[in-house]
């Protein structure tokens, strides 16, 4: 096996015991609930069921990334060790935090000229992050070097598709991720935007369907026009969801219904509280490999 | 005869005098022309719609004096067109801006012009209509103008063209019967047609009594509660919105200004120009005051100009609801002119991102002007219009002939469609593109609407009753039964085969809380599938005592 350090942020929702098992390290991003700091460490000190009632109540919240120097708390005892790090950032397009984690790059370089260090802009989030840095487990697992990992992840990242649906815009809006134009407001006629990750790890309302029912059969129809192989997909499929296990559900039986040749059963996360502070509870999103990204 | 050498030519003064005519001529046989109206479900009537449209050009005629022929008929084809109401009005419309084409450069028309001015109005009014079908008010005024050409061809008499032009008619009128199925069925001529008749009719009478025709319209009766939403809306008054006044020092004194009063009559209404031979002194109500007051400078310099903005009132109260909307701001890429009725469908167009919404649906068609006027409020580059019934799809299609903004007609058919077109609209595409997805996203609705029969009738079919309850699915009948609860249960089984899954129920102004609560636990249990999402919303429309939609 071998021996780097392949990390990720506390972003990619998976769950600790899964960083764990696939020997993942994380940083942790921080959150404001009412103005009080909170350390994202995937639930354990507070509940994603309490964290999204609090939202539900009113509660404020807004999120922070790590800055340059946190990143290279984070990096530094690996180096120490003398071990290289790898470590796939939260999209460029969502957070500035790979801005720091350059910064905290270039510094380490010249502190270790004999490490090797990588921060790469996944220009995606969430349990696509997860479902990518999952894939990159297996990778150096078999043995691939840390370059040849970095230029793999470079080479396939934007082929990790991301699609969302949401039943409540509120948060969205609020969080100033969608922009309050035509169309948006019909929350009283149920409308659902879905969404997906673009080629710019920018997260773009692609549709409006009115109806959950609708938009849980258009979410696996994006699957199925997208999937690498199409129905014959044999790669993994995550499905996170912030507060609606039901919904996510019912998107992930109509997956592994339509999609035979799954690795796996479909894996359902939370997702987390720093991508969760923007969606807000009512959120769904489908992760899978599929062809490049191109809009 | 005397008499006959006496119209072998009209001037303008004549041409107004016989669209005065027929203006009062649709208004007195207007019911008649209803009547013929087969369809039982209440709608825009076909003689009512016709005689607003040309009641609207006999009402500028009158504002004026002493145009000459080309001015009348220009006149006329501008006031219809902005008046045009529902498919025949604005057809009618069509007609006579082809006329209008016709007569251009004209001061006299005989008996070969009128033949050609009729000719060039069918091929507009041809020219607009996507699917042209045969036994309409289209194939009547063809054949009247195809026997029209014939005619002048042996006798150059206005009088004569005319009278052989309507006996074709007529001829015409009574084959409809048997080029319309329905039509046959009912054992009616089409009312269209039958308007258009009336029209050239009403013109030939005029011509040979020589009696100086007046036009006193009829205190309307029908549909209180919809007339009485659109007074709120009224701006017959002023349609052209600048009160524009202002003096010019001529360059030369001897200079010819009977070009700029034909164009500023083009401009607007209302004029009053003055030329001394050393200033022209100009008061002229209009839309454009800028290019009124850049056309001026050819003729000289300003002395004074004075320019005031008539809906003023009418805007500030639009600014309140925008908010933040000044006109002198940047303009939005996009705006949105929504036709509706009830609050509570207003309500649901304005939050998914209306600008202004005209009333009007089923039994009242808005006028092209009305909806110019919505187009007007918006500080936008392209505007699209959701006319939201077949009836308005036409005349919203006219709109962009009045303004130099981009008008994008979605031909929504329904509430339902138009509300779900929204789905379709994406701020970071372009027109286009916005056209064909809000279009499609339309169609993807199955819409189901109940009202009652304004008729006995036998209809494709059915048996129908006055009274009945009544549904339509996608415009065509679906089923009629005095009892409310069996429509519903069919209507259940069709969402069911549909296999679509989001349904909206919209209860209308007659209708209760409770009985839609009813009607929504009735119809659930017709589609018997908990995968199906009902809900209940509360339109409070007209006409249509519950608007279904499936998507």
């Amino acid at each position: 096996m071998a021996d780097y350090i392949l990390a990720t942020c506390s972003t990619a929702d998976i769950s600790p015991e899964h960083m764990k098992r696939r020997n993942i390290e994380y940083i942790k991003f921080s959150f404001y609930l009412d103005g009080k700091e909170c350390q994202d460490d995937l639930g354990q000190t507070i509940s994603f069921d309490d964290f999204y009632q609090m939202m539900r109540d009113g509660v404020d919240t807004k999120t922070s990334q790590p800055n340059a120097q946190q990143f290279k708390d984070f990096f530094t005892p690996f180096l120490k060790e003398g071990k290289d790090v790898i470590l796939l950032n939260l999209s460029s397009g969502l957070s500035g935090s790979q801005t720091s984690a350059k910064i905290a790059v270039e510094e380490l370089k010249a502190e270790y000229p004999e490490r090797k260090v990588y921060a790469i802009d996944s220009l995606g989030a969430a349990s696509g992050m997860g479902l990518l840095v999952d894939k990159m487990a297996d990778l150096r697992d078999e043995g691939m070097s840390i370059d040849d990992l970095y230029a793999w992840t470079e080479a396939n990242k934007l082929k990790l598709h991301h699609w969302f649906f949401s039943t409540d815009l509120t948060f969205f809006v609020k969080g100033g991720r969608v922009s309050k134009v035509a169309g948006w407001f019909g929350t009283v006629l149920k409308i659902c935007p879905l969404l997906n990750v673009d080629k710019d790890g920018h997260l773009i309302p692609r549709e409006k369907i009115r109806g959950k029912a609708n938009v849980i059969k258009e979410i696996v129809k994006k699957m199925e026009e997208n999937a690498i192989g199409g129905l014959d997909y044999n790669g993994k499929c995550y499905i996170s969801h912030a507060d609606c296990y039901n919904d996510a559900r019912q998107v992930a039986d109509l997956v592994e219904a339509k999609f035979p040749n799954l690795d796996g059963k479909v894996l359902i996360n939370s997702i987390g509280t720093t991508i969760g502070s923007h969606t807000g509870p009512g959120t769904v999103a489908l992760f899978f490999f599929g062809k490049d990204r191109i809009d | 005869m005397a008499e006959n050498i006496k119209h072998e030519k009209i001037n303008g003064e004549d041409y107004k005098n016989l669209i005065i005519s027929a203006a009062q001529s649709l208004e007195d046989s207007k019911e008649d022309i209803n009547d013929l109206n087969v369809f039982p479900v209440p709608d825009g009537d076909t003689g009512s719609n016709m005689s607003m449209t040309v009641g609207n050009a006999a009402r500028e005629l009158l504002k004026n004096e002493n145009l000459t022929l080309e001015e009348t008929a220009e006149t006329t084809a501008k006031a219809m067109l902005r008046g045009a109401r529902g498919n025949s009005g604005v057809i009618v419309s069509l007609l006579f801006r082809g006329i209008a084409r016709g007569l251009k450069n004209s001061f006299e028309c005989d008996g070969v012009a009128w033949a050609e001015a009729l000719k060039q109005g069918v091929e507009a009014a041809y020219g607009a209509v996507d699917r042209p079908a045969e036994g309409t008010i289209l194939t009547v005024a063809r054949k009247c103008a195809e026997a029209a050409e014939q005619a002048a061809r042996k006798r150059n008499d206005f009088e004569y063209v005319l009278g052989v032009a309507i006996e074709a008619a007529e001829k015409a009128l009574d084959e409809t019967i048997n080029q319309n199925p329905v039509l046959e069925k009912a054992g009616v001529v089409d009312a269209g047609g039958m308007g258009w008749l009336v029209v050239m009719k009403a013109m030939h009478q005029t011509l040979t009594t020589g009696a100086v025709a007046t036009y006193t319209p009829k205190v309307s009766k029908a549909q209180p509660s919809e007339r009485a939403d659109f007074s709120a809306f009224d701006t017959e008054d002023i349609t052209f919105g600048f009160c524009t006044e202002f003096i010019v020092r001529k360059h030369d004194g001897n200079s010819d200004t009977k070009g700029f009063k034909s164009y500023l009559n083009g401009m607007g209404d209302s004029l009053v120009m003055i030329d001394d031979g050393e200033i022209i002194k100009v008061h002229v109500h209009t839309n454009e005051p800028h290019q009124v007051l850049g056309e001026a400078l050819k003729y000289g310099v300003y002395e004074t100009v004075k320019v005031e903005n008539m809906r003023t009132q009418h805007t500030n109260k639009l600014l309140d609801e925008q908010e933040n909307a000044a006109p002198q701001e940047k303009a939005e890429k996009y705006g949105f002119v929504s036709v509706a009725s009830g609050d509570g469908i207003v309500e649901m167009f304005k939050e998914l991102g209306t600008d202004v919404v005209v009333a009007g649906g089923q039994t009242m068609n808005p006028s092209c002007q009305d909806l110019y006027n919505a187009v007007c409020q918006i500080n936008a580059e392209n505007i699209f219009i959701l006319p939201n019934n077949k009836n308005i799809i036409m005349t919203a299609s006219q709109v962009s002939e009045m303004t130099d903004k981009n008008i994008i007609v979605i031909p929504t058919r329904s509430i339902p469609q138009g509300l779900s077109a929204f789905l379709g609209f994406d701020c970071e595409a372009d027109s286009e593109e916005n056209r064909q997805s809000m279009t499609e996203c339309a169609k993807a609705v199955l819409t189901m609407q109940i009202t009652y029969a304004a008729r006995n009738s036998n209809f494709d079919g059915l048996e129908i009753k006055e009274g009945d309850y009544l549904s339509l699915c996608d415009d065509k009948l679906f089923k009629n039964d005095s009892s409310l609860d069996s429509i519903i249960s069919a209507l259940g089984e069709k969402i069911k085969e549909s296999g679509k899954s989001f349904v909206s129920i919209y209860y209308g102004e007659d209708v209760s809380e409770e009985d839609a609560e009813k009607t929504l636990a009735k119809l659930e249990e017709a589609i018997n599938d908990s995968s199906v999402e009902l809900n209940l919303y509360q339109g409070n429309q007209p006409v249509y005592y519950y608007i279904i939609s499936a998507e």
